[in-house]
């Protein structure tokens, strides 16, 4: 009787439980034909001597690595028998989100996109490539760089306040110049700015001529502008200068609102302090040297 | 292998209308890559300026006439600064704001 379909089938063939290999007595690994999970999901036969999963052998996927090359008996010599075999590896899909409690990963966690979380810990080798938008480690130097210049990080708050944003630092020279000297033979200065906090150093040395006060100049940055916001930096040392005028007893320095300059000032007991005057070098040439912190805007 | 040093200016800013800060940056490239680079600062403003002092007693004191201070000016030379800071002097540096420097330079505490 004519039918439609198939012709059932009347043998059904299971997949091979055995290979057979031969050794050379130098080739060590061998192709089998079905892929395995583990060393223990098969039994190897070398001349007839079973051999111990992961010692003398090893097996990954479809490849089987022995230790020592087998023998080069004749004929098949190598005999793999499949007690569990791999039928097939169960992946996440990649257009799927993965969701789970927790994870643990014994290698890298690698992403193109954003990692977030409450808090990150680490075995102390850090985080690497961590990005902070807006902020990078600059590449192998592992500092922390903005993208933005003016980009700061607030101290002492939970909340955007701009008097506890500190968002400047920076280290250099200037020149000190001495009013009244042609030629300085020492003008040397540096300075570190932290925030619109600056502290300036400096050595000026030279020749003293011509009358008036005496001033130096050349500060990196100009001094907090507020109205009567005078400001000190300490003279730590000066030499050659005259000190019998008048009561003077030592050598200030006074910094005027918005100012890159500094009045040299003659400290005298029970009056006001004056103007350190030219004429009151004494030998050769001045040398002053100061240092001391002073505010910007 | 080749060193080169390169010396540009690396910021300008006006603060306060007049004060026109100047970062001068020194870099060392070895074969056109930066190896470092150093910072000098220097600050220009319009003018100098000062008031006239007498010694009295020992003591230098401000020499007033018709009791002001009798204050002096002086522009400040900025031709041998770099053509940007110049440009950037010069237009901050209106009459106006000069006005303003001169007036706020005159009402600081007298020495």
């Amino acid at each position: 009787m004519p039918y439609i379909g198939n012709i059932a089938a009347n043998r059904f063939v299971a997949s091979k439980s055995a290979s057979v290999f031969s050794g050379d007595g130098s080739e060590t690994q061998f192709t089998l034909d079905h892929s395995v999970g583990s060393d223990e999901d098969i039994l190897v036969s070398v001349d007839g001597v079973i051999q111990e999963p992961s010692v003398a052998f090893s097996v990954s996927g479809t490849t089987l690595t022995f230790t020592a090359a087998p023998s080069n008996n004749s004929g098949n010599n190598i005999f793999v028998y499949y007690l569990f075999r791999t039928i097939a590896t169960v992946s996440h899909p990649s257009t799927s989100a993965l969701n789970a409690t927790t994870g643990t990963f014994s290698g890298n966690l690698t992403s193109s996109g954003t990692i977030t979380g409450n808090a990150f810990s680490g075995n102390g080798a850090g985080l690497s490539n961590v990005g902070i938008t807006g902020w990078s480690n600059n590449g192998s130097n592992n500092d922390l760089l903005p993208a933005n210049a003016s980009a700061g990080i607030y101290l002492g708050v939970n909340s955007a306040t701009a008097s506890n944003l500190l968002d400047d630092y920076e280290e250099g020279s200037w020149t000190p110049s001495l009013s009244g000297v042609s030629s300085h033979s020492v003008a040397v200065g540096r300075y570190v700015k932290i925030g619109n906090t600056v502290t300036a150093h400096a050595n000026v040395n030279g020749v003293v001529s011509g009358s008036g006060s005496m001033t130096v100049s050349g500060l990196p940055f100009s001094s907090n502008s507020t109205t009567n916001m005078q400001q000190s930096i300490t003279v730590g040392f000066n030499s050659h200068v005259f000190y019998s005028s008048g009561s003077m007893q030592g050598v200030q320095a006074r910094i005027n609102p918005d100012s890159s300059a500094f009045s040299l000032l003659r400290y005298r007991h029970g009056n006001n302090g004056d103007g350190l005057q030219r004429s009151q070098q004494s030998g050769t040439a001045v040398t002053i040297l100061i240092g001391g912190t002073y505010i910007t805007d | 292998m080749s060193l080169t040093k390169e010396i540009k200016i690396g910021k300008i800013e006006i603060i306060n209308n007049w004060s026109i800060h100047v970062r001068t940056d020194t870099i060392i490239k070895e074969s056109g890559v930066e190896v470092s680079r150093s910072l000098h600062r220097h600050v220009l403003q319009p003018f100098a300026s000062v008031y006239k002092t007498k010694e009295a007693d020992g003591v230098m004191v401000p020499d007033l006439k018709n009791g002001k201070l009798q204050w002096t000016h002086t522009a400040t030379d900025i031709s041998k600064e770099d053509a940007q800071v110049q440009a950037i002097c010069n237009a901050a540096w209106t009459d106006n704001v000069k006005k303003e420097f001169k007036t706020f330079k005159e009402t600081q505490e007298a020495v």
